[in-house]
């Protein structure tokens, strides 16, 4: 026995040095399972949040967010700020962002995007856009452990491969439908949305997510920074088809920060201000991120 | 809990640990644990139906014992069908249930009666099938003398219970792993290593194929009168290579772990698409469900004695039979007979005994015979699991009807295959042709010399497990009956 679990042991670590050439070596094709390094804008934001510091605003959520707030837009009216999200971003890999980024980036405040999307999902889609383009840390790597999800560890050891062995080519932020804008804000060549119907359904909100969710903004004031809370406005037919946005609404009011749901605040038209039934394209983004700032010389933002 | 999942990822190494350093010292601490082991696995799925099963575990042990003390044959004749008419309750109750009152309604309608009726929301008890046969087959045996009952009941539920066959077999003889129940378990380093790379091989076979065949499978099955002829036909292919590596994968990782805890389970697929004809394709094809039959059904219906027609008239029945045991839909039962009618002509002409052997042993490629004969049967078989995988029969035929159309010169549609699939089938296909004198496709692996050359071969199997396999759950197909 003693000798079999030996062999076994040794097979088991030729096993994975074969899996580690094979990820570093063999073409993408075969690498299907595996979330690939630079493939997104997430990759020029942390690179681009590694050397920020002290800024106005910091935006944290899923696509909702870098595809909602325009950096550019709030430099013109005098207010600096970065865009911490990511695709499907949940509570998970927000307080990950937080514990890492905060302190260094140390904004005024925070503008938390809370869709209630966010708190729906499994978080492994933006687990692994975290794991693949920020460096390896043990809450990382504690969190994909965590995900039961084999192509979550394919990417975590890819990563962490590129990386120890610095195998991470410079790539350049792409242009085409999406574009890169500095500030980690995505860009999107303008369209419009086609009108699509919409079945009733409710939102599932996890109560993992909600923790998570809880526990960053516990430790985000606890840095002595301030939260606004604010959902990104989506198209009307598909925010009416959730049953359940009141209750969305009162899960975060009960958190006693500001909240603003500008699907309630601003009037915006499905087809001229979004290019999908979630995200806004540029004619959009300007009037919500107008809007925002208008109400902000009031209270919401810099006050 | 899935074979392919990372839960049992974990859960097998830790019971085998446990297995063979703490609970190796006596054969009842081992076959406790084994018993207890299996019920957390069963449980993984829904608690609730351990019961049924522990109570049919039970009601099978007593009535092996009843039949075995009575001394006369009537009441060993009450006692057998007390436990054949509680044993198929159960499974008619949770598998057949709606499908007779359905079915009995829509008869009724046919004579202008109206009969409404409500169905019944019922949960099918995972494996249910499988454990019933178990259970029939210890008592049909005893009835006959095959086998003496046992009167341990652990050593008896550990025979209905252990985990790696509890769901979708192999279907077990009591002869067969009841002895091996009886004594203790030595480990056996040769036996392990073999185990662990017929899991292996089972996985590359679910994962890489099965799985990779599905998406393509249940886009042209769910729309197929949107495709092509060219394309139903690819998906008709598709299915039979999915349900052979999600079926034959399942068993080979039953069969691997079985061993991993010094078990030799029944063989249950030999290769069955390098068959040269339907008879031959059911000898290699879930072999301990038709070896069942045979024994339990064909036989005592008078199997080959009694002329030509008496033949056919029992290879319909056992295959119909066959067809229901899948499930309660007539796509099952035509599926069934089918396969009874591919087999009628080799009946008549007395031919359905001539392939016993391997095809081309001993040579590296067939004949051209050989290879056509291997080619019209795979037609036969992938046409026939067109029913088995349509949902209702008025689908198969849309399906089928979509084959024979005019779109047959036309190429599948865009986007139909997953470019590297149809790499992955053949290079499946060639490693399967070349091992398939052995229990498995690559059971020689282990006696290759070399073993940077035996690890290079596992490796890569595995890291192609990792970039292939999905990262949603997909449940092994048999599962559902």
């Amino acid at each position: 026995m003693k000798a079999f679990l030996t062999e076994l042991t040794l097979f088991v670590l030729f096993a994975l040095a074969f899996y580690a050439v094979g990820l570093l070596a063999f073409p993408s094709f075969l690498k299907r399972n595996v979330h690939q390094s630079g493939n997104s804008h997430f990759y020029f934001t942390l690179k681009e949040a590694k050397l920020t510091q002290g800024i106005d605003l910091l935006f944290l959520g899923s696509s909702h967010t870098y595809r909602s707030f325009d950096p550019r837009i709030f430099k013109s009216a005098g207010i600096s700020s970065i865009n911490l999200g990511s695709s499907a971003q949940t509570p998970m890999q927000t307080q990950i962002l937080v514990n890492r980024y905060l302190t260094q980036l140390n904004p005024k405040k925070v503008i938390f995007e809370v869709n209630p999307l966010i708190f729906s999902l499994d978080g492994v889609e933006s687990a692994m856009e975290l794991t693949a383009n920020d460096t390896i840390t043990p809450s990382i790597v504690f969190m994909v452990a965590g995900l039961f999800n084999l192509k979550a560890y394919n990417t975590l050891f890819n990563s962490w491969l590129r990386q120890a062995f610095h195998l991470n080519s410079v790539q350049k932020p792409y242009r085409g439908v999406n574009t890169y804008i500095k500030g980690g804000f995505v860009e999107r060549k303008m369209s419009y949305f086609h009108h699509k119907t919409y079945n009733s359904q409710r939102w599932l909100i996890k109560k993992e997510q909600v923790k998570y969710f809880t526990e960053t903004l516990a430790y985000i004031q606890n840095k002595g920074v301030s939260v606004v809370l604010v959902q990104a406005p989506i198209t009307r037919d598909l925010y009416n088809s959730y049953k359940n946005n009141l209750e969305f609404d009162n899960l975060m009011r009960s958190t006693r920060l500001p909240y603003y749901n500008f699907n309630n605040i601003i009037f915006l038209d499905d087809s001229l201000h979004f290019y999908d039934g979630h995200h806004l394209n540029q004619k959009g983004v300007e009037l919500f991120n107008r809007k925002l700032i208008e109400m902000s010389n009031g209270s919401i933002l810099l006050r | 809990m899935l074979f392919n999942s990372l839960e049992f990822a974990l859960f097998l190494p830790t019971v085998f640990l446990l297995y063979w350093f703490v609970f190796n010292k006596k054969l009842k601490q081992q076959n406790l644990f084994l018993i207890l082991v299996s019920y957390l696995f069963y449980s993984f799925w829904d608690w609730r139906f351990l019961f049924l099963l522990i109570f049919s575990t039970f009601l099978d042990y007593y009535t092996g014992l009843r039949i075995f003390q009575s001394d006369s044959k009537k009441h060993r004749k009450i006692w057998l069908f007390t436990s054949i008419g509680i044993n198929l309750g159960f499974l008619g109750y949770f598998k057949y249930y709606n499908f007779f009152i359905e079915s009995f309604a829509n008869l009724l309608h046919q004579f202008g009666l109206g009969y409404s009726y409500i169905p019944l929301t019922i949960i099918l008890p995972i494996g249910i099938s499988f454990y019933t046969f178990h259970g029939l087959s210890y008592v049909i045996d005893i009835y006959y003398g095959r086998v003496r009952p046992t009167t341990n009941y652990v050593d008896y539920s550990l025979f209905v219970s252990f985990f790696p066959l509890l769901v979708a077999g192999p279907i077990e003889r009591a002869t067969h792993l009841l002895p091996q129940v009886q004594v203790p378990r030595k480990f056996d380093a040769n036996k392990a290593a073999d185990g662990l790379r017929q899991i292996l091989w089972g996985l590359f076979k679910k994962v890489v194929i099965a799985d990779g065949c599905a998406m393509a499978v249940n886009k042209i099955f769910d729309n197929s009168s949107e495709y092509t002829s060219s394309s139903l036909i690819l998906g008709a292919v598709l299915f039979s290579f999915q349900i052979y590596g999600d079926f034959s994968g399942y068993s080979d990782i039953a069969l691997g772990v079985a061993r991993l805890f010094g078990f030799e389970l029944l063989q249950n697929f030999k290769f069955p698409y390098f068959s040269r004809d339907v008879a031959e394709f059911w000898r290699r094809w879930h072999i301990s469900l038709s070896s069942w039959f045979k024994d339990y059904l064909y036989i005592p219906l008078g199997g080959s004695k009694g002329g030509t027609w008496t033949r056919i008239r029992n290879t319909f029945i056992i295959f119909l039979v066959s067809g229901f045991w899948h499930g309660a839909n007539w796509t099952f039962i035509i599926w069934g007979l089918l396969h009874a009618l591919f087999i009628v002509p080799s009946i008549i002409f007395n031919t359905n005994r001539r392939n016993l052997s391997i095809v081309a042993a001993g040579r590296w490629m067939p004949t051209v015979w050989e290879f056509s004969q291997i080619l019209f049967t795979f037609g036969l078989v992938s046409f026939a699991w067109i029913f088995f995988r349509s949902e209702s029969l008025s689908k198969a035929f849309t399906y089928i009807s979509g084959i024979f159309s005019s779109s047959i010169f036309k190429l599948p549609n865009k986007g139909t295959l997953d470019k590297y699939l149809l790499a992955n089938i053949l290079i499946f296909m060639a490693i399967e042709w070349i091992g398939r004198e052995n229990k498995y496709a690559i059971e020689k692996v282990g006696v290759f010399q070399y073993k940077p050359v035996r690890w290079l071969i596992y490796s890569s199997i595995i890291f192609f497990i990792g970039m292939f396999m999905k990262t949603t759950e997909s449940p092994f197909i048999y599962f559902q009956f």
